[in-house]
């Protein structure tokens, strides 16, 4: 039959369980941590408490402003999994939306609609954030998610519209058609269910993707802003330091790596299991 | 006239996550120059393995069992490694398969891929190659062949691109054609003319046939003699006249009872009852015993292969003179 | 005189290619095409690859667009219905398909499926629908715990059972079965058609059969109608029609079919190419092919109609 078995496929793809494992326990620190963990905005010792080596009472030592750098890498990594996370969602979802109706209804609409797509991704999607971002001086964090959510759907709309018009033909399709379904039946419960496989590696791979690009931000300023921290703006602030006191963006950009290679273990894993197919 | 392909206990085994299987199992047959044996069975019986197993080409999960053994002209195609084996694919036997849409490359010419074929197994200059792919294409049938040698494989109908595949398959003269279902894909009248080809080579070059099909009709009007294959294991094997007329093994009769009849009086087709059984739920004796109407005690044990006449043997105990 | 269950008059399905900008070429697929079906009664529609039977039974089912010509069923115009009406007259004709990967949504329990129709038209409470499932999957001879299973972990045969569970939902009273059988195994195959013709008596079910497989045909219609090329070339009452064809299409189908008796070794049919040379702009589709000692010039410009003589009608200047 050659239809794949995706129950199961955590228990028998190792890459999976490794990628899963490390986005679980990088979770995990995210949420519960905090406790245990110094206010990351303190700043106790402006003194000599300045730019302190990992050590005991600091496991990844202190900034420049004597903030504790555990307590920010692991605040911070809330901040950037979230919007990590809600930018790929709502990419995600976007994207789908518009590939469904595109590819479902055809004709004009799905000709527009792909006009439409090809226009904007002419504009590098950094630029175009750039713009938005220096354009609204203090941006919320839920405005950073949206800004980058919105511009990076466009390319899963044209993957998900390209396996709706293969869909579309099938006869399982038909025969919802033949039974009286509605346009909207059938996108919701024969459709979606059906490009649910492609969207949930472009949803893992968008995660990781978004992850670099607010690093990417925050490191030119222009994202998350202080003193909200986030990984990328970590790594801004320690530019000076990098010689003097590297461990304050080391652990950051660490932490990035972790994030991204863990996300894109488990996208791409998926991806070569079923090999794009997924009906 | 000794045999040109004598196959012996052919077995091949699948590791699986829940045991390994056998799909193949314990499968013998011969087939002599200028003869066509029909194997036959239905989906899931081992067909198109047993085909791929003879060439090596099987699944990477899937190996052969120590004991299996295949004599092309005396000698052992399954101990064939490397080039000797690069050698004896497309030279000594040929393989045709059922969707020739799949089977030929998209982005080459169809005249070049026979001429390639041509090339890779016969001292030819290239014009030489491309000039007998060309006569080649003609004798399979397709009208201006130095014309359709240019087409590319999804510019010609279904059956163009099937006598295509014959012609790639017969390039370098094999001594032994393998024809997995060469017409399922094909329509009717289409169907017919494909089939007289194959056995028109078989007439004139005494090319040996193994042809594998479902339908029973293709096999009656073709074949010299019929293997029917059940759950890995040959049931049932005949002259076609033999095996049609007097069916020895229940499932044979019962195939032949459902085949739906265009000739003659009109009659309901009797359908039987179940399906072919997975190799991972085969029942430990006869393989046919739940779906067959004449079971009786002995059937909890494998029957082995009797012979109840000169070239026809059973396996089945009803056979043995018990019942 | 009763109306006929399903009357289908002149009717022609073109495909047109849409390009974002201009008009596409115009691909005729059917071609003043007519036929009737009476309540309970079975006609088969056989042809090859291109011959239009499947898009005609889609247009029937209006899930392609018609470019001309009338259907009726029971009694309405199926081509004029919208909305509402439309859904509700779609209740009374459904379709089951060739058995394939994809004839049943791969991410929907079987149970689910046969279930869709009963919920798009409200036709049990939900609390009752399992056991209408259940009803239904035991009338095609299946076991009740198979609704809760994915269509890949069925055989053929079973799949094939949910899409008639699925069509049967709605209590049609006419069933298009495109190819039903083909892909199926001979003793599958033989099970299906013996449930086929089950249901129709049980459920005084009409049923539009179409085949490539004149033999299986013959198993469960009571007329024939041959296609090639999008138009009808013979049709008549089924024993009549393999017995004495009249049409050289339908004779070199006949010939073609193999017959599974060794003492039977004919020859295939003399014809002049198999190799599709397009359809004709005028005259006869199947002048290019045929074999007939009388074919002339004729049969090149002028297109044959339908004529009826004893107990087909065949469209053939020279047959009888």
């Amino acid at each position: 039959m050659g239809t794949p078995v995706t129950s199961g496929i955590v228990r028998r793809t190792p890459s999976i369980r490794v990628g899963l494992f490390l986005l679980l326990a990088l979770g995990a620190a995210a949420l519960f941590l905090p406790h245990f963990l110094p206010d990351p905005r303190a700043q106790p010792d402006l003194v000599s408490g300045v730019l302190l080596p990992p050590g005991w009472s600091h496991p990844l030592g202190t900034d420049h402003l004597s903030r504790d750098v555990l307590a920010r890498l692991v605040y911070g990594g809330r901040v950037s999994l979230a919007i990590a996370l809600g930018a790929a969602v709502l990419a995600v979802t976007l994207g789908a939306g518009v590939g469904l109706v595109a590819g479902y209804a055809g004709g004009r609409t799905d000709a527009a609609l792909m006009r439409v797509v090809d226009a904007a991704l002419a504009v590098p999607r950094l630029i175009l954030l750039l713009l938005v971002v220096a354009l609204l001086e203090r941006i919320p964090l839920w405005g950073l998610i949206l800004a980058i959510g919105a511009t990076g759907w466009l390319g899963t709309s044209r993957l998900v519209r390209a396996e709706t018009m293969r869909l579309r033909t099938l006869e399982f399709v038909r025969a919802a058609r033949a039974l009286g379904a509605s346009h909207a039946r059938i996108l919701l419960r024969h459709l979606a269910p059906n490009v649910a496989g492609p969207l949930v590696v472009a949803t893992t791979l968008a995660v990781g993707d978004v992850m670099l690009l607010e690093a990417g931000l925050s490191y030119l300023g222009l994202g998350v802003q202080a003193p909200t921290p986030s990984w990328g703006s970590m790594i801004f602030d320690a530019k000076p330091y990098l010689v003097t006191a590297p461990w304050v963006a080391v652990a950051p950009g660490t932490a990035i790596l972790l994030g991204v290679f863990a996300v894109n273990l488990v996208g791409e894993s998926l991806n070569r299991r079923f090999g794009g197919r997924w009906t | 006239m000794s045999a040109l392909l004598e196959v012996r206990d052919l077995r091949v085994r699948i590791p699986l996550p829940a045991g390994t299987v056998t799909p193949v199992d314990g499968v013998s047959f011969s087939v002599d120059c200028g003869e066509m044996l029909a194997l036959v069975g239905e989906s899931g019986a081992g067909k198109s393995l047993t085909c791929l197993a003879l060439l090596q080409l099987l699944p990477a999960a899937a190996y052969l069992a120590s004991g299996s053994t295949a004599l092309l002209g005396g000698q052992d195609i399954l101990a064939l490694r490397g080039e000797a084996l690069r050698a004896t694919r497309g030279k000594r036997i040929a393989i045709v398969f059922q969707d020739a849409g799949a089977s030929l490359n998209p982005v080459l010419t169809a005249g070049d891929q026979v001429r390639e074929t041509v090339l890779a197994h016969l001292p030819m200059t290239r014009a030489e190659a491309r000039a007998r792919a060309v006569s080649l294409l003609g004798e399979m049938g397709l009208p201006e062949p130095a014309v359709q040698y240019d087409r590319y494989p999804h510019q010609l109908s279904g059956g163009m691109r099937q006598r295509v595949m014959l012609a790639i398959a017969l390039a370098a003269e094999p001594e032994l054609l393998i024809a997995d279902e060469p017409t399922s894909a094909l329509d009717v009248t289409v169907q017919a003319q494909i089939l007289e080809l194959i056995d028109h080579e078989r007439r004139t070059r005494g090319l040996g046939v193994l042809l594998v099909s479902h339908d029973l009709g293709v096999v009656a009007s073709r074949a010299d003699r019929v293997a029917v294959l059940y759950a890995g294991q040959i049931v049932e094997q005949a002259p076609t006249r033999e095996l049609f007329g007097a069916p020895a093994h229940p499932y044979t009769r019962g195939l032949l009872a459902a085949i739906p009849r265009l000739r003659g009086p009109f009659a309901t087709t009797r359908p039987m009852p179940g399906s072919v059984p997975d190799p991972a739920s085969w029942p430990s004796g006869c393989r046919f015993a739940p779906r067959c109407p004449e079971r009786f005690a002995r059937c909890d044990a494998l029957p082995a292969i009797t012979q109840p006449s000169v070239n026809h043997a059973v396996r089945c105990w009803l056979a043995e003179g018990g019942s | 005189m009763t109306e006929p269950l399903l009357l289908v008059r002149n009717l022609s399905v073109e495909y047109r290619e849409r390009p974002l900008f201009g008009h596409g070429r115009r691909v005729p697929a059917v071609e003043g095409v007519s036929l009737e079906i009476a309540r309970g009664e079975t006609l088969a529609l056989v042809g090859e690859s291109g011959s239009g039977k499947s898009s005609l039974a889609q247009a029937i089912v209006r899930l392609v667009d018609v470019s001309s010509g009338e259907i009726r069923f029971a009694g309405e115009d199926l081509l004029a219905a919208r909305g509402e009406n439309l859904r509700r007259l779609r209740r009374g004709v459904q379709i089951v398909f060739q058995d394939s990967a994809t004839a049943l949504n791969p991410r929907m329990l079987v149970g689910d499926a046969v279930a869709e129709g009963l919920i798009i038209h409200d036709l049990v409470a939900p609390g009752e629908r399992a056991g209408r499932v259940a009803q239904l999957l035991e009338e095609v001879g299946l076991d009740q715990g198979l609704a809760g299973r994915y269509p890949r972990d069925l055989s053929g045969g079973q799949r094939q059972r949910v899409g008639i569970a699925r069509a049967l939902a709605v209590d049609p009273a006419l069933l298009i079965c495109d190819e039903p059988v083909s892909a199926l195994d001979v003793s599958i195959q033989s099970q299906i058609l013996a449930l086929l013709r089950e249901l129709q008596q049980r459920r005084g079910l009409a049923c539009l059969f179409i085949a490539h497989d004149l033999a299986v045909v013959r198993q469960i219609a009571q007329r024939t109608m041959v296609m090639y090329l999008g138009r009808v070339v013979e049709s008549g009452p089924t024993e009549a029609l393999l017995a004495s064809p009249q049409h050289p299409y339908t004779q070199a189908l006949i010939a073609s079919a193999p017959d599974p008796d060794p003492s039977t070794r004919e020859a295939p049919p003399a014809l002049r190419s198999d190799l599709s040379a397009g359809r004709p702009e005028a005259g006869c589709p199947f002048e290019p092919r045929c074999t007939h000692p009388r074919r002339d010039a004729r049969c090149r410009t002028e297109r044959p109609e339908l004529n009826q003589a004893g107990g087909t009608s065949t469209a053939c200047h020279y047959s009888p």
